[in-house]
């Protein structure tokens, strides 16, 4: 390997390089030689020990909720960004748009109607053409007319009373098919038939023909109640459906609080169980004299939990912060933040000498790294 | 039964990746010590090295599915990501990096690729690491630590050597590759021996 490339590997794997040299070199390195590669993973892993030369230094206590605050927003953005693409693909199938008339924009009708048809048709234009076509083809047109002949009016048929002059032996003249298929003579059948005039007959077909129409409108009108019941059906469905979401979204919260609850509960129990416990009841300041505090306190163990109740609602961009001092020095043990809504919240415990009285305050701050008390104080106690 | 303190580094990273948010309390147990320190040192201020130790925590949970499965130097992915993070905070606050810090930055600048190279080192043998780097870190000269130490610890591009040190740059680039070198070989002895 050459040395020019070793220069580049070293000062890539230190970032040494300005953003738009390490973003080259970057995009060359990943994409060159093994040997390249295993050369700067070498690098990589001989300069991530330096760090071991600096004298080690303990994090402070509140680092841990800083991460687990960060974590908790993080899946909380997580969470809601994942609920709202979910109601983006609900809402893009669900609804289905009514079917829209098909109106075609002008240009696609021009070029629908050819160019000979643009101009409307004129009632004149055709009966000229038809004479044209009489006039070369020789043809009379006169057949098409039709000259208006008079109806005769109409003869109502008489039924005389009595059919006379049919006796059996003309009946026996008559052909086999002037019976019917049971045998019956026609002459029995006649008189069952009536006449019915023109007028009446046109009535009765009238009349049919409305039945006709009932019969379509009795499916449509069954047709139109099956989509009402189903839109209602779909409708009852859905709002269940969001109701149970609800549900199940409390559920779960409530399965998150109680794993909280249950891990703080081991908390208490672990110190309570541990050889040397103190209880410090913190009582309200001048600022807020209902609050009360308790916090329980592990010395061989160096954990403490600590309660409160009474407290004036937090005002908005404040947290409440628990301080112990002694000898003039303070030591923050943690954030309480009253959202959480713990029934005992975590708190740590620095090693003191327990020269002199040891001093408890819990107070509201706008910074949450303040590294003394610099808000209100609302509780106070000793040890 | 195994517990937790029983994972490699490597195992826990992989344990992050499923979102084990137990693995991930391990890792913090045991890095955030050697971070903390790595951090305050780089940027001087607590409140900063805090902040900035809270969002190295943030992104390997979120990204710790970049750790290739297989891969065995958790060590030297979580203490890259956390120097790229701490040179990038620095660099911001100088000015000299402008790009809005976003996702696809993140995984250029930020998280380091997935190496193959198994060191196997883990925090459970740091003190024998510990011990070899002091060695070969005290047999350099002092020129050899000093531009080791403006490079990795102050966070200084190889620019702003050149401009502190009144040298050429092509001079700070050949003395980082030698003083890097002759690291890597008394490291190497050290183990040997």
């Amino acid at each position: 390997m050459s040395d020019k490339l070793k220069e580049l590997l070293t000062s890539g794997a230190l970032w040494s390089f300005e953003l738009g040299q390490q973003e080259k070199f970057i995009e060359q390195t990943y994409t060159s030689g093994a040997n390249e590669l295993t050369e700067l993973e070498s690098v990589q892993s001989l300069i991530s020990k330096l760090p071991l030369l600096l004298p080690m230094q303990t994090p402070p206590v509140t680092l841990k909720d800083t991460v687990a605050r960060k974590l908790y927003r993080y899946s909380e953005e997580e969470r809601a960004k994942r609920m709202e693409a979910e109601q983006i693909i609900s809402q893009k199938t669900l609804p289905v748009k009514p079917e829209e008339k098909l109106v075609l924009p002008n240009e696609v009708r021009e070029e629908i109607i050819p160019e000979n048809d643009q101009s409307p048709i004129e009632k004149e234009e055709i009966i000229e053409e038809t004479k044209e076509v009489a006039s070369v083809t020789g043809d009379s047109l006169d057949f098409i007319k039709v000259e208006a002949e008079e109806i005769p009016e109409k003869v109502q048929p008489t039924v005389p009373e009595k059919i006379e002059g049919v006796t059996e032996p003309v009946v026996i003249t008559k052909p086999a098919p002037l019976k019917d298929s049971g045998g019956v003579p026609l002459k029995n059948k006649l008189k069952e038939f009536s006449y019915t005039p023109y007028s009446e007959k046109l009535l009765q077909l009238n009349s049919r023909k409305k039945g006709g129409k009932l019969g379509w409108i009795i499916p449509l009108l069954i047709f139109i109640a099956a989509i009402v019941a189903i839109y209602f059906i779909y409708n009852h469905f859905t709002k269940k459906i969001s109701v149970y979401e609800k549900e199940v979204d409390r559920l779960k919260k409530e399965s998150v609080n109680t794993s909280i609850q249950s891990s703080d509960d081991s908390t208490v129990r672990e110190i309570l169980t541990s050889k040397d416990v103190a209880v410090v009841n913190l009582n309200g300041s001048e600022a807020d004299r209902d609050g009360i505090g308790k916090l329980i306190l592990s010395l061989d163990m160096n954990k403490a939990v600590f309660q409160y109740s009474n407290m004036p609602a937090m005002e908005p961009g404040k947290i409440f912060i628990l301080w112990v001092t002694e000898e003039g020095k303070f030591y923050s043990m943690g954030i309480i933040d009253p959202s959480l809504r713990k029934t005992f919240y975590p708190v740590s415990f620095p090693a003191l000498t327990f020269r002199n009285v040891v001093r408890f305050i819990l107070t509201a701050e706008t910074n949450q790294y303040a590294k003394s008390p610099e808000g209100l104080i609302y509780l106070e106690g000793t040890l | 039964m195994v517990t937790e303190k029983e994972f490699t580094d490597s195992e826990l990273l992989h344990k992050v990746a499923q979102r084990d948010s137990k693995a991930l309390e391990s890792l913090y147990n045991r890095y955030s010590a050697l971070l903390f320190t790595l951090t305050k040192r780089m940027l001087a201020d607590n409140q900063k090295a805090e902040e900035t130790l809270a969002n190295v925590f943030l992104i390997i949970w979120k990204k710790a599915s970049f750790f290739k499965t297989g891969s065995n130097n958790a060590y030297s992915w979580i203490l890259t990501l956390t120097r790229n993070k701490i040179l990038d905070t620095l660099r911001r606050e100088k000015n000299t990096i402008s790009i809005p810090y976003d996702d696809s930055y993140e995984d250029k600048f930020i998280i380091p690729p997935s190496l193959s190279y198994d060191d196997k080192v883990s925090l459970n043998d740091i003190d024998k690491s510990k011990e070899k780097i002091t060695a070969a870190m005290n047999k350099l000269t002092d020129a050899q630590r000093y531009v080791i130490e403006l490079a990795y610890f102050e966070g200084l591009t190889e620019n702003e050597i050149a401009t502190q040190l009144n040298i050429p740059l092509l001079t700070v680039q050949l003395k980082l590759k030698t003083a890097i070198a002759s690291l890597m070989d008394n490291f190497n002895k050290e183990g040997r021996e």
